[in-house]
């Protein structure tokens, strides 16, 4: 397995080099920007002392190469400082921490659903190219590939909980299906803890999955039956193969190759779903911080939070590399 | 409060009797009992205290000429306050009687003013017990105490530099006074300082009026900052925002850069025409039109033949002429501006003269009450400034929380989104292509710095980049579509280096190098030529792609207020709880259109694909 490990390598090695080319551009697009980010950032009306106060805390009144250098420092001891407006005086850090986990559960299983289901319904389409199973799930795929993420959330829950009340209508935790009075985490105790996650989970999952889903299932169905005109797949029925096999031994191994790539590339889309999802349901991730921070325009925050987002997608990048070396034997050589 | 302890006229007790029942005013019969016992405590009083003498005696009737001083309500004050003391509550039947009125108290020495309104201000915290003396021409005098207590000042000043203006460059109205008289204190505000930048200079205003004349466009914050006697300061912000005057340029922006480009490039097309071929339309064109013709009518049919591509485009049609025509289909004229928020009226019962409610679910009604379902009957009320120009909308799909027609707004939405899907993809286009031709022809070291620039903005987390970009440069229309642009470009860019690197190894490329082409020949003659039409499908993807992170840029709250589009639409009603509120018009609309348009381009985008690249993997 050499081939793995001299792939494996050059990998990580791309890895770095994008990832310490991320930090530097994480610093310079709010340094380069036109607009004084360290005035927008500020109140205005604050005596002068105050403001000169405020700048130097945030290392604002030093040259731009020291800020860089202090900054680099900054990232590599995992030191945020503190968020500028939202919930003044709290290390980004602590505010960072919950905001993860809770984003983490929901990408996580949601992504893990949509690939699933996405990649299925794809499948189911293009191997029934032109059926009716085709035409009714391409158009189910595509209504929801053009429905802008939050509208469809919107709907779910204006339905869901508002009319009809079957779910909690913000939050990530709190209410159970049968108290709906807003319980605290101490409270709750694990098992009914992981009840009402769920609980408020439901929503936000669907409206995730249902959205993603989409993208997903179309580029698998177009792969596919990109793939099923190739000739080995003649060969293969020529061959006297079974349905099944032809289709999962043959045609699936390598219509997924383009879909793993899309897939990494299309995190930057997932993300952007997550935000949305996360602002209409109110669930306390880093997609509703996203935008507490652009509302309350604390810039410090803003940019760890852009920075843990890049780095996500970067490692999504990363283990789809490594999948793609599984499915494609010619990488290897 | 008056203090009766001594006064020459019975009257006083009447006052106090009547202060006590204005303070009770609810409790009649306990007043009753109340204002008895006080006119007997009164009389008796000044039975027993009043000296003995004639003129006194007359308890009801006031001795004409006669004054009764009145030093006003005790006052509780705040350091440093200037407090007014007078004394015109002072009872005399002569009005042109000659009074002299004397103030006198103790303030670290004895203090007297004199007039029938006075000010003083008191310095130091306690209690003073002010005298009033009013003596009238013939020395007879009345005196009435009123203490005044003076107590540490706790309270900030509230500043109050009046409502934002909005002026338009090259109007009358740009001279304008600012006033800050409008801002209070419990005590006195002793300083006021303006501050703002104009013109690149720093204006300081220590007045609290004064005239400004501003007469360059732009945005401007002015800081008012008002001190009190005590120290205290508060600050609050105005905003003068002084709007260009709408020129050609302005208005008409994108149509003057499309029809100046096209007019270029037909320029340049018939005076190279003409020094090549000395006429303008050879045999040799007029064979390759014809086959050119033939070949598009092929690809027309196949493209006929994809039935789902054919619906989108005649859909896609459809909105372009909707966004063209938009003011001759929409009811309302200028929707954005043109709000109705002033028709949400109650519907008054004549009987009582109240509010009327809904006699079953007890709500207030409306005569008209935004947001406003839909309705084919005209609005009762009237659009429109000018008197004489009334017009009556119909709001056929309902009116929104500000009054302002919700078909009307969708109609002009399909322009923001097709200008911003437009441009925003040739942007994209454009940088994708150049770059994809450069790394793709030239190989080695540029493709390998070029691609290693592809790769990195491919990882970037785009919709959040997007939002960081946007956060900063503010919410300006053009930045959307300049954000979107280059947040898109790397996947057309690696479509065509693929497309290049196996077209520059095709033989008529390496005939055309054998002849002498150039470079830019080569490229722009035999590469371009043949890798644009691949990228021609994801282009149109890309369309779908930009309308919809201009919807959602929209709904994060970054986009540009002063545009229609139906991303804003839709995030003012989440903001304005239509959601909720079940107003599914102002929903529905704007909602149904972003998805019908992105689905079309999609379905046109696909079809195309099939039509013109049947085989090529989209990376």
């Amino acid at each position: 397995m050499t081939g793995m490990r001299d792939y494996a390598l050059r990998k990580v090695i791309y890895l770095v080099i994008t990832l310490l080319v991320i930090i530097a551009f994480n610093f310079f697009l709010f340094r380069v920007m036109p607009g004084d980010i360290a005035h927008t950032m500020i109140p205005r009306g604050l005596p002068p002392a105050v403001e000169d106060e405020i700048l130097r805390y945030f290392n604002l009144d030093k040259p731009l190469w020291e800020q860089f250098l202090l900054y680099i420092q900054d990232v590599f001891t995992l030191d945020f400082g503190i968020s500028a407006t939202y919930r003044m005086g709290i290390p980004v850090n602590e505010v960072l921490a919950p905001k993860i986990v809770n984003t983490v559960i929901l990408v996580g299983i949601g992504t893990i659903l949509s690939i699933y289901l996405g990649v299925a319904l794809g499948k189911a389409a293009g191997w029934n190219r032109g059926k009716a199973k085709d035409t009714f799930g391409m158009s189910f795929a595509l209504v929801f590939y053009s429905m802008p993420t939050f509208l469809f959330a919107l709907i779910l829950l204006m339905v869901f909980a508002g009319v009809l009340g079957w779910f909690p209508v913000r939050g990530a935790v709190g209410e159970l299906p049968w108290d709906r009075t807003p319980h605290s985490a101490e409270d709750l105790g694990i098992v009914n803890m992981i009840i009402s996650r769920g609980y408020h989970l439901f929503l936000p999952i669907v409206a995730f999955t249902l959205e993603i889903l989409a993208e997903f299932a179309l580029i698998t169905r177009n792969s596919l039956t990109d793939v099923l005109t190739e000739d080995y797949i003649t060969t293969a029925r020529a061959k006297g193969l079974s349905n099944y096999s032809v289709l999962n031994d043959h045609a699936m191994r390598n219509a997924m190759l383009p879909v793993v790539t899309i897939m990494a590339i299309s995190v930057g889309w997932v993300l952007g779903g997550t935000i949305m999802v996360e602002i209409v349901f109110s669930y306390d991730g880093l997609g509703l911080l996203t935008y507490d921070a652009v509302l309350a325009k604390d810039f410090p925050l803003l940019q760890v939070v852009f920075l843990i987002m890049a780095i996500a997608v970067l490692i999504a990048n990363f283990v789809a590399d490594i999948v793609y070396f599984y499915l494609d034997p010619r990488v290897k050589v | 409060m008056v203090k009766i302890e001594y006064s020459r006229n019975s009257r006083t007790s009447d006052n106090m009797a009547k202060k006590l029942s204005d303070r009770i005013p609810s409790k009649a019969p306990m007043t009753a009992i109340l204002l008895a016992l006080a006119i007997l405590v009164g009389v008796s009083y000044a039975v027993m205290l009043g000296p003995a003498g004639g003129d006194l005696c007359a308890r009801t009737l006031q001795v004409p000429g006669e004054p009764v001083a009145n030093a006003g309500a005790d006052q509780l004050v705040p350091q440093h306050k200037n407090v007014t003391l007078s004394g015109t509550a002072t009872d005399t039947d002569d009005e042109s009687a000659n009074l002299t009125f004397t103030w006198t108290f103790e303030d670290g020495g004895s203090r007297t003013l004199t007039g029938s309104i006075v000010h003083y201000q008191f310095d130091t915290l306690g209690i003073f017990v002010v005298m009033l003396n009013v003596t009238d021409p013939a020395a007879h005098y009345s005196t009435d105490n009123v203490t005044i207590t003076v107590e540490l000042d706790t309270q900030p000043p509230v500043a109050d530099p009046g409502a934002d203006r909005v002026l338009l460059e090259g109007a009358d109205n740009t001279l304008i006074t600012l006033n800050a008289s409008r801002s209070t204190d419990n005590a006195q505000i002793v300083s006021y300082e303006w501050k703002f930048r104009y013109d690149k200079t720093d204006y300081t205003y220590n007045t609290a009026i004064f005239e400004f004349n501003f007469t360059k466009p732009g945005k401007y914050v002015l800081n008012l900052t008002v001190v009190d006697s005590s120290d205290r300061s508060d600050w609050a912000l105005l905003n003068v925002t002084v709007k260009a005057e709408p020129t050609l340029w302005s208005e008409h922006w994108l149509g003057i850069i499309i029809w100046t480009a096209i007019g270029v490039v037909a320029v340049i097309y018939v005076v190279t025409k003409y020094r090549r071929d000395h006429a303008l339309i050879t045999d040799s064109d007029k064979e390759k039109a014809r086959l050119r013709v033939k070949s598009a009518k092929k690809t027309w049919k196949i493209f006929r033949s994809n039935r789902l591509g054919f619906v989108g485009l005649i859909i896609l049609i459809m909105f372009i002429v909707m966004a063209v025509f938009a003011p001759y289909i929409s009811t309302v004229q200028d929707p954005l501006r043109t709000s109705n928020l002033e028709q949400e009226r109650p519907l008054i019962d004549p009987d009582t003269g109240e509010q009327m409610r809904d006699p079953i679910t007890d709500e207030r009604l409306f005569l008209w009450k935004n947001p406003h379902a839909p309705i084919w009957d005209p609005s009762p009320f009237p659009i429109g400034p000018d008197p004489g120009n009334y017009t009556y909308a119909r709001h056929i799909m309902g009116t929104d929380s500000f009054g302002r027609d919700v078909y009307s707004l969708t109609i002009y939405g399909a322009r923001a989104s097709l200008e911003v899907g437009l441009i925003a993809t040739l942007i994209s286009v454009a940088l994708g292509a150049s770059i994809g031709l450069a790394a793709g022809y030239f190989g080695r070291i540029t493709d390998e710095i070029l691609m290693r620039i592809t790769d990195f903005f491919l990882v970037l987390p785009w919709f959040p980049l997007m939002i960081v970009i946007m956060a900063i440069l503010g919410r300006e229309f053009i930045w959307v579509i300049v954000v979107i642009g280059i947040t898109s470009w790397p996947s057309t860019a690696r479509i065509v280096r693929s497309q290049v690197l196996s077209i520059k190894e095709r033989q008529f490329v390496e005939r055309a190098r054998c002849v002498g082409a150039g470079d830019g020949h080569i490229i722009a003659s035999h590469i371009m030529p043949n890798v644009l039409p691949l990228i021609f499908a994801n282009t149109v993807l890309l369309i779908s792609l930009a309308i919809f992170s201009e919807a959602f840029l929209d709904f994060f709250g970054l986009g540009d207020p002063d545009v229609i589009s139906w991303g804003m639409m839709l995030e003012e009603a989440y903001d304005q709880g239509a959601f909720t509120q079940g107003a599914w018009w102002w929903i529905f609309l704007p909602g149904a259109a972003i998805v019908i348009m992105v689905l079309s381009f999609s379905l046109v985008g696909y079809a195309l694909d099939d039509v013109l690249n049947p085989k090529l993997r989209r990376r």
